[in-house]
Order: structure tokens, then C-alpha cells, then sequence
């Protein structure tokens, strides 16, 4: 895995594949890599949908190998929809099978004449880039099932649906899953649009005759993947809560602490969070003859996924994890389990990120344009979408445009981007890093809780006054050296406990790759990562300003706490001062 | 001071059993004397083991506040107390009991009251969740549980019960024939006291 694919989509020719040796970013992969490419090649200034900007894919240290939970693929570029750096990941089997075709990344570059669309095709032999009209507007879904009929099933494939090709703010790139079905997204950022602009319809990877990366100490390497593996399994949350109810067990817990925006982010609590609970769902998908456990690719040991059936027994679309139960139910008070079902779904067919379209239903919802509550409204909004309308092209463009043009002044976003399932005044320490984080808001750029094993700057004593904006930095330090790794950012649930976890994790990067790497350099990694990014975006433009939540967090109680936002901007903007 | 309730017993299927342990989620009701420590509450009037909360009890709501010690927060009347096991996330790692990350949501953290001791009894809602649902929301059924006259009238009359009701005995009175309407008239009291059986359990 020591070589950049590179091609060049120019305009007025025929695509341009070159190979490179992996040369100064070697010992970077997933979001680290990503970010290396783009911000060292990239003008920050260049239109995100132009030929200057790239789209980087790139998988993890450890993806391709027996690692377990190494099937992280990230993709990063500059942001459509914030206008900065975006690094967005996936799960599903990509990552895996780019690893194992012996590619560091992908770097797509340039821009075809306008309506040109692509397919690219890489096995272990060749890589093709070819015209695909025939492909051209199909959602994800039929796209797939065309693309299994050509190529079999000895496949992964990276693609976008008709809001990529639209371009549009909220498009995603699906990944597809163990069952070549396309329902694993990097949903943010808009990094759909960048591969639409590309005039890339789909990347297929195939699978034939590939084999394992190979570990430089196989043995320790095993060990270290045994101990890791053990550390998962015993933990309660990688053993227990996610496995048997996936992401969607936080909904309750979020609904309780009263911080599970609801109504466009009016109250912190909702009366039908039990209906659309992980709980009901588990029951309901198991009484259908879905699956409440399910993995998103081989290797993953915490199979916090699920496969949901409708009435009829028939597949519907993967669990709908928290952010989509939360951002289609509660925010737009929809309390069905079946309907947020079905709008998982459009979102994964059609390439939209399921935070930004939820957050934008319910923005519309406040303009008036559907009653909170109407499931079917908010579906044929989605289709709205789907169809590229001029009502979906608004509302496919994000939550802040369509807030804008429908003259709504609660747009719950920073950097243009949609908050998730959490709402900052209630939980002031996530706020602090939706504020700040190079990716506009979101709620993963700190979610690894890892931040005092690795040691981040010093041990945090949380009990100080400034502990919540030195446990944002380091959090968000923490995150992008696992987000660099390409591990899924779950395993953070056990490397927090347990840090003879932790060690194997390390461990086994290093038997990996015969390296010495501590605990102080992985937190290098992170820092060197967000230092990358930041500077993208100071050079993009973006300035303190930008690091503020909307003005009504500061002033619209949030019940049942009557909770504001109060963190102080000083306080904001000594978050990356290191 | 506890209002008077109704009684209501039930022998149900399995079916109807995973609704009614579903509900729990919402809240049901159990009597205690104010004053008495949550820890207290939980073991010698729920009847949880120490043992039970300490492997798993990782997440405590009171009054949709994080708690992070039991043995300090005490029963008064409305209280709201929720229980869940570990949860995932940075927001699941705030909300746990002691969490180091606690700081994170000192906003919201459950302050620790006075006690008022009065020895009075007063009903506590309770709130179910994840592992807990399931690993205790049964005895709770069978033991029977407090519920609002409305919410539970409003379960059974949801339509979800045709046929899954095989005995129902209201006051200690069997009724001849299962009804699921108009259930109202037949409900004097704010609260219905409530417990089900079905095929198993013994």
C-alpha cells in the first residue's frame, strides 16, 4: 500500500491515470493522508466544485488487513458546503479492497467537460476510466444492482446518487456494505459534489485474487489483534449496548439528559423518543426477520449495525443509526420507526447526508413548508431532493441555504454545516467542539474518548473551570489520530477503560508496520493533522467569527434546563492555542 | 401522601409481554419513603442488588439530570429517576456515573439535595432503559408497578392487545370477558396498580 493513484479528469481528453510512490506522506493514512494531500495541494482559495480542488480516498494504516475494525475509509477535499477542509469517512468494504489493490489513495484531480460521466475500474491488473452514460442519474441503489450484474459480486463499490451528480451541498459518497448494497456514506461536508464534479459516477474495486496485507511481525501482530479483539468483546459498550441496540441506544439517554434537539432544536426533549427508541427498533427488526446486529464490513467485531425490514419482511435499508433517528424523528417530530426507515433510505438512494437533510426537513418545517410531525410531508420533500427540483435543489444544498432562503432564523449550523443529535446548551462541552472544529459542526470531530490515555498536552484535571475547552482540544487532537489510523472512532468506547486496549491497538500498528510508535507520537499525529486544517481554513478565509455557535444558543432557553449556551468566545478561541 | 389506586391483574402472551415491557421506557411508578437515599431506593425497596448496579448501572437520569452518586441524592416527591447501562459516544462517556468527562456537563449535573427525611411515602417514576429493560423490567411486571390512570388506559386501548389478553381481573374482580375499551369507566383512580403474568412464568 505504498502507492497514490492519481487521475486526472481534464476536460477536452481522456481521463489521465498516473502512479506514484507514496513519497513524503508515507506514514499516513485515512484522514491524516487526506488532510497532507489537500492542504498541500490545494488552493484554499479555489472553488470547491472547480478543477483545482481534489477529491482524496484513502483507507486506513491497518485497512486490508486482519486487523479487526480497520475498514475506515476516509475521503477528504475542500468543503462545497462549509469551504473549508472536509475530511468525511465510511464504513463498508472500500477501504478494505483499496488497501488491498496496494493503493494509499485516490486522488481525483481536474474536471471533465460539463455532463461527462465516468466509472472507474481497478482490480489487481489495471485501472480503467471509462465513460458510464448509462449509469448517468441513477440513484445508489439501482446503480448497484447494474453494476453487480456487470462486474459480480467480488466487488466494492464507492459511489454517488443523483444529489452527487447535482451537485449538492449535502451529497454523500456511498460505500457499499458486506452485501454490495450501497448503505455506508461519508455523508459530510458535501464531499458528493466534489466526486459529481469530478464527473465520477462510481469506483469499482475489484476483489479478485487479492489477498491480506501482510503484517511485518505477523505473530505480534496476531497477538496484539487477539488482545485488541478481547478488549472489544469485554467492554460493555463495544460487548453489549451497541451490538444489541446499535448507535440508536443513545436516544433515549440523550432524550433523558434533555439534550436531544427536537422541533428544529426548540426543546431537549421528545414525547415519542420510546417509539423510535434503539430498543423498539432491535425488537421491531428482529420481529420482521431483520437483523439488530449486523457488521459494516469484515472484521468489524462490534457489529453495532442492523438490517431493517418493512411490514412486508423485505429489506428496507441498514438500521438507522442515532444521528438519522434523531434528525428525521425528533427534530422534525416524526415518532414512526417505519417512515424515518424509509428516509434513511432515500437519503442512502438518492447521496444525501442524513444530519444535513433531517436538520434541513425540520428548517423547512419552521418555514412552513410541512407541519412537524408529517412523516409523509417530510418524504416528499426527500424526493424533492431526489428529483433535483428547484425546491430540492435548495433544500439538497443544506440546512444554512435553505434557512436562508425560506427566511428561517433558527439554522442550527457552524461553518454552514448541520449540528448533530446533541444540542450544545444543554451539553455546553459538545458545543465547544461544534464551535471550533475544523469540519464545521460535528459531533465525531471529538468524539474519541481517548484524550488523557494518550495524554494529550498534559493529563486534564476536568474539574477546573477551563477543563471543557481543554478536554474539546484534546478530544478533537485524540480524534484525528484515530481518524488517521482508519480504526472505526467506536473502538474509543474501550480504549478509554481500558488501556492495556489501548496498548494493543498501538501494538498493533507497530508489529504492522515495524514501527515504535507511543502514545505521544499518535497524539502527534492528531496535532500535526489539525494544525494541517486549521491553517486550510485560515487561508480559505475562515476566522474566529467562524467558530461561534448561531446567536440563538446564546439566547433561547432550552427546556427541560432552561440551559443557554455560556462557554465565552475568549474561552472559544483558546481552543488551539498549543 | 400516595393516592389511591386501582388494582389490576393480567394474564397475557408473550407478544402482549414485550409491549407492556417496552412501555417501561415511559415510566412507571413505585411507592418509597421520602428522604431515603437513591442507592437505598433502588435496593431495598426495588429490590436490585449491589452487585447488579455496580457491573451494570452505569447511567442514572434524577429529574433528567446526570447523577454521579446515589448514596447523596435523595428521594423527593416527583422525582423522575432513570436507569441505563453504558452508553457509546463522547455525550454516553459525559452522562455516566463519576465519568471523567463529567466536566463536560456540569451544566445539567444532578445536584445533591437536602434530605427531607419526612418519612412519608411517596411514588418515584421510574424509567427503564437498554440492559436494564430487559434484565429487570420483567420483575417489575410480575411484582407489580404503579402507572398513570391515562398512559396505561391509553396501551391498552392502543389496539395492539386483540387477542393477547387472555384474563383480566379489575379490584379483584375477573372479568368475564377481556375488554380493551372504554376502559375508563371502569377506573375510579389517578394511578391503576398493575401486574401480568403469562405462559412461563410461574
Amino acid at each position: 500500500m505504498d502507492t497514490i493513484l492519481r487521475i486526472k479528469m481534464s476536460a477536452g481528453g481522456k481521463p489521465e491515470v498516473t502512479k506514484e510512490a507514496i513519497g513524503s506522506f508515507a506514514g499516513l493514512g485515512g484522514r491524516g493522508l487526506t488532510t497532507a494531500i489537500i492542504a498541500k495541494e490545494v488552493d484554499p482559495l479555489c472553488h470547491p466544485l472547480g478543477e483545482e480542488n481534489k477529491l482524496v480516498i484513502a483507507p486506513g494504516l491497518l485497512s486490508g488487513s486482519a486487523g479487526a475494525m480497520s475498514g475506515r475509509l476516509s475521503i477528504g477535499c475542500k468543503s462545497p458546503l462549509t469551504g473549508g477542509i472536509k475530511e468525511s469517512n465510511s464504513g463498508g468494504q472500500a477501504a478494505q479492497v483499496l488497501a488491498r489493490l496496494g493503493y494509499a489513495a485516490i486522488v481525483l484531480e481536474g474536471k471533465p467537460a460539463e455532463g461527462e460521466i465516468y466509472k472507474i475500474y481497478i482490480n489487481k491488473n489495471e485501472v480503467k476510466v471509462e465513460p458510464a452514460p448509462e449509469y448517468k442519474m441513477l440513484p445508489n441503489y439501482d446503480l448497484i444492482d447494474k453494476v453487480k450484474e456487470k462486474y459480480g459480486d467480488k466487488i466494492a463499490c464507492i459511489s454517488i446518487g443523483p444529489a452527487g451528480e447535482m451537485k449538492m451541498g449535502s451529497a454523500s459518497i456511498a460505500c457499499t456494505d458486506m452485501e454490495i448494497r450501497p448503505a455506508r456514506h461519508a455523508g459530510r461536508g458535501g464531499v458528493g459534489a466534489v466526486m459529481g464534479a469530478k464527473g465520477v459516477k462510481l469506483i469499482v474495486l475489484d476483489e479478485t485474487g487479492l489477498e491480506n496485507r501482510k503484517p511485518v511481525d505477523e505473530e505480534k501482530f496476531r497477538a496484539a489483534n487477539k488482545e485488541f479483539v478481547d478488549g472489544l468483546r469485554k467492554h460493555a459498550v463495544t460487548g453489549s449496548a451497541l451490538p444489541s441496540y446499535g448507535t440508536n441506544v443513545l436516544s433515549n439517554i440523550i432524550n433523558e439528559a434533555g439534550g436531544f434537539p427536537t422541533n428544529n432544536f426548540k426543546t431537549g426533549t421528545f414525547a415519542g423518543t420510546s417509539k423510535i427508541s434503539g430498543e423498539t427498533y432491535a425488537e421491531l427488526m428482529t420481529k420482521r426477520g431483520g437483523q439488530p446486529t449486523h457488521g459494516c464490513h469484515r472484521g468489524c467485531v462490534i457489529r453495532c449495525s442492523g438490517i431493517y425490514h418493512d411490514k412486508d419482511g423485505k429489506y428496507l435499508t441498514k438500521q438507522p443509526e442515532y444521528e438519522t433517528v434523531w434528525s428525521h424523528g425528533a427534530n422534525c417530530g416524526i415518532d414512526d420507526p417505519d417512515v424515518i426507515a424509509m428516509l434513511d433510505f432515500l437519503d442512502d438512494n438518492y447521496g444525501v447526508d442524513t444530519i444535513e437533510m433531517g436538520a434541513t426537513i425540520a428548517v423547512a418545517m419552521d418555514a412552513g413548508l410541512a407541519k412537524f410531525g408529517d412523516g409523509k410531508a417530510a418524504i416528499e420533500l426527500v424526493h424533492e431532493v431526489g428529483k433535483g427540483t428547484p425546491l430540492g435543489r435548495i433544500l439538497g444544498n443544506g440546512a444554512g441555504i435553505t434557512g436562508k432562503v425560506f427566511g428561517v432564523e433558527r439554522i442550527p449550523v457552524v461553518k454552514n454545516q448541520a449540528m448533530p443529535a446533541y444540542d450544545p446548551r444543554a451539553i455546553q462541552g459538545i458545543g465547544v467542539t461544534y464551535a471550533t472544529s475544523t469540519q464545521g459542526a460535528d459531533h465525531t470531530a471529538g468524539y474519541s474518548i481517548t484524550a488523557n490515555i494518550l495524554k494529550v498536552g498534559g493529563f486534564v484535571d476536568p474539574l477546573k473551570p477551563e477543563g471543557q475547552v481543554e478536554l474539546s482540544r484534546n478530544l478533537q487532537i485524540a480524534t484525528a489520530a484515530i481518524d488517521s489510523t482508519g480504526m472505526c472512532l467506536f473502538i474509543a468506547f474501550a480504549i478509554l477503560d481500558q488501556p492495556e486496549t489501548f496498548q494493543a491497538m498501538l501494538d498493533m500498528l507497530n508489529s504492522f508496520h515495524g514501527l515504535n510508535l507511543t502514545a505521544d507520537d499518535v497524539a502527534d499525529i492528531g496535532k500535526k493533522v489539525l494544525t494541517m486544517e486549521r491553517d486550510f481554513n485560515k487561508k480559505a478565509g475562515f476566522t474566529a467569527i467562524d467558530d461561534r455557535l448561531p446567536a440563538y444558543f446564546y439566547k433561547e432557553k432550552l427546556a427541560p434546563h432552561d440551559a443557554l449556551f455560556t462557554v465565552t468566545d475568549e474561552e472559544l478561541d483558546s481552543v488551539f492555542n498549543w | 401522601m400516595i393516592p389511591e389506586a386501582d388494582i389490576l391483574k393480567m394474564v397475557v402472551s408473550e407478544n402482549a409481554f414485550s409491549e407492556f415491557l417496552r412501555s417501561l421506557q415511559n415510566g412507571f411508578y413505585v411507592k418509597s419513603p421520602e428522604g431515603i437515599s437513591v442507592k437505598d431506593f433502588l435496593t431495598e425497596i426495588c429490590g436490585i442488588t449491589d452487585e447488579y448496579i455496580e457491573e451494570n448501572v452505569k447511567t442514572v437520569f434524577i429529574n433528567n439530570k446526570p447523577a454521579d452518586k446515589l448514596h447523596q441524592v435523595f428521594i423527593v416527591p416527583d422525582m423522575i429517576c432513570a436507569l441505563s447501562g453504558a452508553m457509546p459516544g463522547l455525550v454516553g462517556a459525559m452522562m455516566r456515573m463519576g465519568s471523567f468527562y463529567s466536566v463536560l456537563r456540569e451544566g445539567i449535573t444532578c445536584e445533591s439535595p437536602e434530605s427531607g427525611k419526612s418519612g412519608d411515602e411517596v411514588l418515584v417514576k421510574i424509567k427503564l432503559f437498554n440492559k436494564i429493560l430487559y434484565d429487570k423490567g420483567p420483575e417489575f411486571l410480575f411484582k407489580g408497578i404503579y402507572a398513570d390512570k391515562a398512559d396505561l388506559i391509553s396501551l391498552l386501548e392502543s389496539g395492539v392487545f386483540e387477542s393477547e389478553i387472555s384474563e383480566m381481573e379489575i379490584n379483584k374482580k375477573k372479568l368475564k370477558k377481556v375488554i380493551l375499551n372504554n376502559l375508563s369507566i371502569e377506573f375510579q383512580s389517578q394511578f391503576i396498580y398493575y401486574s401480568i403474568e403469562f405462559t412461563g412464568n410461574s
